[in-house]
């Protein structure tokens, strides 16, 4: 398995164990209390004892970093994961019950389609007030349909394939099927596209954090930091926006590049 | 008369605001003091076709009686005058009425100017006043100014030119108050035809300052004309329009600015480009002096901020010259008292020697400590209210979680849209589950007790029932001697400073930007009630 | 399936999505904890007068249903009610927005179909080190979300090099073009790695092709064979994306208008909720939807337009 990533999965695999690492051990390894500021240390430049330097307060950019990767992955995490889970569950029962079933599901997939997943995020944070609980939600609910429409052509074929007959036949019941033969059969793919989306996930999370409908501070969130770094790089001081950028930017080229290698890995088997 | 030597500060001021803009962080380590701030700018060669102004958000409404906030006296000033004035050194004068008596305690009797007309040609007469001040009597319209009609029993008409207005306990700020929005005139036969129209972009306006209404575009503009007639020589206006923005987002204002498509702007809170202002070639900054301040407003009934022991610890811990140096970029100065310098309309030498009394403004964590050892350990966190998208807000929101937490005090910071922001003024609702909420301020009169005067049984504002200056206050109140009043003040101002109903962080300066072209606008914060537009023209 | 058919279908199918959605929207703002008058009145408790006031325009005494289908019959005229906030019509608010939010979309679109191309071709074209280097550009530029290069570009062009005025839509064709530069590429960056990555694929693969190889070997100038039998059939799949990419950049620009602060229809949805206003978050969100619907359907039209293999509908 290992070696059908190939170098460039390998090289994404061990970037994200780094961030993942870091982000659940930030307490122990960052230097400083993300949220304590230090009004001697405002605006500085990276130096020996901070090597990011500080951001409008003085607090230090590294450690905020270091805890924002939890607010910034954890959200599309969760979202990924009600996404996968819903979407999954709906496409399945599609596929296999057919007829009416099928047609409603498929009809409330694509209303959902005809909505942006922003937009869809934007409603529900207008509704249930600016915050992370408001955008996974909306975003979960935007991403289900990408999601169901994969997994439903998938299991559709599937479906088909004598051995979903022969277990038929023997007795079992449909859940069991599903459960047992179905679904860890259609797990490469659906993993594949979890990868992907997560991707989209932070981009989409980072952004409406950006726009201050998301995480709120003084909590450290790279979506925020880009924001709040904003008036320091007005002033000369770019470090805080630009190296929260840069993190996004790197965790998503990994995440890609993984959900490519992992796709096409997909695609060759079939 | 008193002009000139502000205005030749004002341009020292500006020189040296720029000289440091040239270092790294744009002159961030600049910290005024209340000698060096101006209350006017350089007085203008001749008047130019137009001035562009921005407004920090598009006002609600330019009526009179509840036009209380920024944006709408910005603009209401230059239009609307009051019986008295507050001038740009921060003095009360008479305005539309040449005298205002004090023949017993109780009653103020006004003689009006004869000279005065409205924008239509009319006559301004006792009618139009008594009928514009007895608008803050009737509830069915609404007030913001009923803090300081609670005294009034009656306004009448006593003459052509004669008001009296017969007060219920003695009360010294009234007088003062008419000098605010809160004495505009507006005249009769319109109110009655506006009705409740008065003062919306349809509604318009009849009164009788230096520049006309104009238009008003919602979401857009709002223009004002000069008034060709006006009745006042001194005070007329060089430049023919004066066209009000509404850009809200502050970088865009002040990049609106940098680019001479608006020409100027007061700032109440210095904006996070006040560094890129203060480096413009365009134009230039000007501190002056101010009667607004940044606090922490107790709003707890109970739990452990309901203590003034745990109010005075997390005061203690502040590092309120390093909030003033870092988070207003030195546009600010560290303050121990809710009513800074300014206040000092009377008595001066008394207040001072009363606030250097007062704990200092640096962080004494021993002190804070001690407080809290002796009020117990917080039962639970406080929850501090601050404003979505304020650098400042979460900036100072975070220091004071630092601060507490520092000390043992667990802090929440709640973050509340800057459009829903307003409603913790008004609504108790709104102000559940907090504890205290961060603010800029501002009494409306050179008088401490204006500031003070918020801590009475059932205030507005007494957001957390502060009751233990409820007596000194009304004391005060009648006290009509500035020496005796002075005297009262300082006491109660000790007091409330002890008890911390609401913490003081900084005092803050106005802050105005006026591109090149220009020159003349007033420096100081009786911008929001006196013509400040009219002595602005080309250099 | 012919033509006329086709088309009734889809347009039947979109206004039936579009009921759905508006559905959707009209009624999650009325699903918020506490009912929609605590919607309405933002966190204020409100004077009787007021709570009279909001009833009366928004028909709460009415059903759900009455009031939705008078909402819908109300939003189909062009009249999607009155701004809380504003007190001016949403329609009003909405169309002097439309302008910079449809000039922006624009402007991105060109630069994608650019740029995109362009890069494209390059990679497929210039095999080697060339390539390599561009599909790692094309994959930063995938993963960069538009605020970031927002930051970016203002931070490098706007601040430090002082070429593009940072934040306003400015006045006049020309200058509008020019305030727009930096919002434009953006929220274009995105879709450009993403249009070249297609671009790539589809050139290489009719490269590739017999009917390639059969002209190469007959000695035709290359320029001649990718003019004339590689770029023709590559641009099928080129265009779809294209289409889509543009469906995507309207909800990317609710992003990219609060970067730069420019007043479009994005920056008006972002302060609407942020302000409680009800009227135009309904407003703002409805033409949104249906723009996106209405881009996806010109989309696949033009798929089956322009592929002759395909009869309508099986683009879909």
């Amino acid at each position: 398995m290992r070696t059908r990533l190939g170098p460039t999965g390998l090289a994404a695999v061990a970037l994200l164990a780094v961030i993942a690492v870091v982000s659940t051990c930030a307490p122990l390894l960052a230097p400083y209390d993300p949220d304590r500021p230090d009004l001697l240390n405002a605006l500085a430049g990276s130096t020996g004892s901070h090597l990011l330097g500080g951001d409008a307060l003085g607090r230090d950019i590294l450690s905020r970093l270091m805890f924002g990767a939890r607010t910034t992955l954890l959200g599309p995490l969760i979202t990924i994961a009600l996404s996968t889970v819903v979407g999954t569950a709906l496409a399945i029962t599609a596929a296999w019950s057919g007829g009416r079933v099928d047609a409603v599901i498929s009809r409330l997939l694509d209303v959902l389609f005809a909505v942006p997943g922003i937009v869809f995020a934007l409603v529900t944070v207008a509704v249930l007030g600016p915050g992370m609980t408001g955008v996974v939600i909306g975003l979960s609910v935007a991403y289900m349909p990408y999601v169901a429409r994969v997994v439903r052509s998938a299991a559709l074929r599937e479906r088909n394939l004598p051995y979903v007959a022969a277990a038929w036949l023997q007795g079992r019941s449909a859940v069991a099927i599903c459960w047992r033969h179905l679904l860890p059969n259609l797990r490469p793919l659906i993993v594949a596209q979890s990868v992907s989306a997560f991707g989209f996930a932070i981009i989409d999370l980072a952004a409406i954090s950006f726009l201050g409908l998301g995480v709120q501070p003084p909590s450290a969130d790279w979506g925020l930091m880009v924001k709040s770094g904003l008036d320091g790089a007005m002033r000369g001081r770019p470090m805080e926006a630009i190296s929260a950028g840069v993190l996004i930017v790197v965790v998503v080229v990994a995440v890609t590049a993984l959900g490519d290698r992992l796709g096409s890995r997909q695609g060759g088997a079939r | 008369m008193k002009r000139r030597r502000p205005a030749l500060l004002t341009g020292g001021l500006a020189l040296t605001l720029t000289a440091c803009g040239t270092t790294a962080l744009g002159g961030a380590q600049l910290a005024h003091t209340a000698a060096n701030l101006a209350t006017t700018t350089a007085a203008a060669a001749h008047g130019v076709d137009r001035i562009t102004w921005n407004l920090p958000y598009e006002p609600q409404t330019l009526d009179p009686i509840r036009s209380f906030n920024y944006a709408e006296n910005t603009a209401l000033a230059n239009m609307c005058e009051s019986l008295m004035r507050l001038t740009p050194d921060l003095k009360i004068r008479p305005g539309l009425a040449e005298k205002a008596e004090n023949p017993t305690p109780t009653r103020w009797v006004y003689t009006l100017r004869r000279d005065v007309r409205f924008w239509d040609g009319n006559p301004m007469t006792a009618d139009d006043v008594a009928a514009s001040l007895n608008r803050h009597l009737d509830p069915a319209l609404g007030t913001w100014w009923s803090d300081y009609f609670q005294t009034v029993a009656s306004i009448k008409a006593t003459g052509r030119y004669r008001v009296t207005v017969d007060l219920k306990q003695p009360d010294v700020l009234f007088n003062q108050a008419m000098a605010t929005a809160a004495g505009a005139v507006v005249e009769k036969s319109f109110l009655d035809k506006a009705d409740r129209n008065l003062g919306s972009p349809t509604g318009g306006l009849m009164c009788t300052g230096p520049f006309e209404f104009a238009s008003w575009k919602p979401g857009d503009s709002l223009r004002l004309t000069r008034n060709d007639h006006y009745w006042n020589s001194e005070l007329k206006a060089k430049s023919r329009t004066l066209l009000f923005r509404f850009i809200a987002d502050e970088t865009t204002a002040v990049n609106a600015l940098r680019s001479g498509e608006v020409d100027g702007q007061y700032f109440y809170l210095p904006p996070a480009g006040l560094s890129q202002l203060r480096d413009s070639r365009a134009g230039s900054v000007t501190l002056g002096r101010s009667l607004t301040f940044w606090a922490l407003l107790g709003a707890a009934r109970s739990g452990p901020y309901a203590d003034p022991r745990v109010r005075q610890a997390l005061s203690a811990a502040l590092d309120r010259p390093g909030i003033a140096r870092v988070i207003f970029q030195g546009a600010a100065a560290p303050e121990r008292a809710l009513a800074n310098s300014d206040y000092w309309g009377y008595a001066a030498g008394t207040f001072r020697a009363a606030h250097g009394a007062l704990p200092e403004a640096s962080p004494d964590l021993t002190r804070a400590r001690r407080l809290l050892r002796a009020a117990g350990k917080p039962s639970r966190p406080l929850t501090i209210g601050i404003q979505g998208s304020s650098a400042v807000h979460e900036q100072t929101a975070s220091i004071i979680k630092a601060a507490g937490e520092d000390i043992g005090i667990p802090v929440k910071i709640k973050v509340i849209p800057v459009e829903q922001y307003g409603n913790l003024y008004s609504d108790a609702k709104a102000r559940e589950g907090i504890d205290a909420f961060l603010s800029t301020w501002y009494g409306n009169m050179p008088d401490p007790l204006d500031v003070y005067r918020v801590f009475t049984k059932g205030g507005r504002s007494n957001f957390d029932d502060y009751a233990s200056v409820d007596g000194a206050v009304k004391q005060a109140q009648a006290a009509y001697d500035p020496r005796q009043r002075a005297a009262l003040v300082s006491k109660l101002q000790a007091t409330v400073s002890r008890d911390d109903p609401w913490t003081p962080i900084t005092s803050l300066p106005v802050i105005l930007y006026m591109n090149k072209r220009i020159t003349g606008a007033v420096a100081s914060f009786s911008y929001l009630y006196y013509p400040w537009a009219v002595g602005i023209g080309a250099r | 399936m012919r033509w006329p058919i086709f088309l009734a279908r889809r347009l039947a199918a979109l206004a039936a999505v579009l009921l759905v959605a508006s559905f959707l929207v009209y009624g999650l703002l009325y699903t918020v904890p506490g009912g929609p008058m605590s919607f309405l009145l933002g966190n204020r408790s409100g004077t009787p007068e007021q709570i009279a006031a909001i009833r009366h325009q928004y028909h709460l005494d009415q059903p759900f249903l009455v009031r939705y289908f008078s909402w819908l019959g109300d939003a189909l005229h062009g009249d999607f009610g009155q701004s809380l906030v504003y007190r001016q019509d949403v329609s009003d608010l909405m169309s002097t927005r439309l302008t910079t939010t449809g000039l922006l979309v624009l402007y991105a679109t060109g630069i994608i179909v650019v740029a995109g191309v362009a890069l494209g071709l390059l990679g497929a074209l210039r095999r080697g080190p060339v390539d390599t280097v561009v599909s790692a550009v094309n994959s930063v530029f995938l993963a960069t979300p538009p605020f970031v290069v927002g930051v970016v570009l203002v931070v490098v062009f706007a601040l430090g090099l002082g070429w593009f005025p940072v934040f306003g839509p400015g006045t006049g064709f020309g200058d509008r073009l020019y305030h727009l530069t930096l919002p434009a590429i953006a929220l274009s960056l995105g879709s450009v790695g993403f249009l070249a990555r297609i671009t790539r694929a589809s050139v290489g693969e009719e490269l590739g092709r017999e009917h390639v190889e059969t002209a190469r070997s007959r000695g035709l100038p290359e320029s001649h064979i990718v003019r004339r039998h590689v770029l023709r059939n590559a641009s099928i799949p080129v265009v779809t994306v294209t289409g889509l990419t543009v469906a995507g950049l309207i909800a990317g620009s609710v992003v990219v208008e609060n970067i730069f602060a420019l007043d479009g229809l994005g920056s008006l949805l972002v302060r609407a909720i942020l302000q409680r206003d009800f009227a135009v978050v309904q407003g703002v969100v409805l033409v949104l939807v249906t723009a996106f619907v209405i881009v996806n359907l010109v989309v696949d039209l033009c798929y089956s337009l322009i592929d002759p293999r395909l009869s309508p509908g099986e683009a879909a």
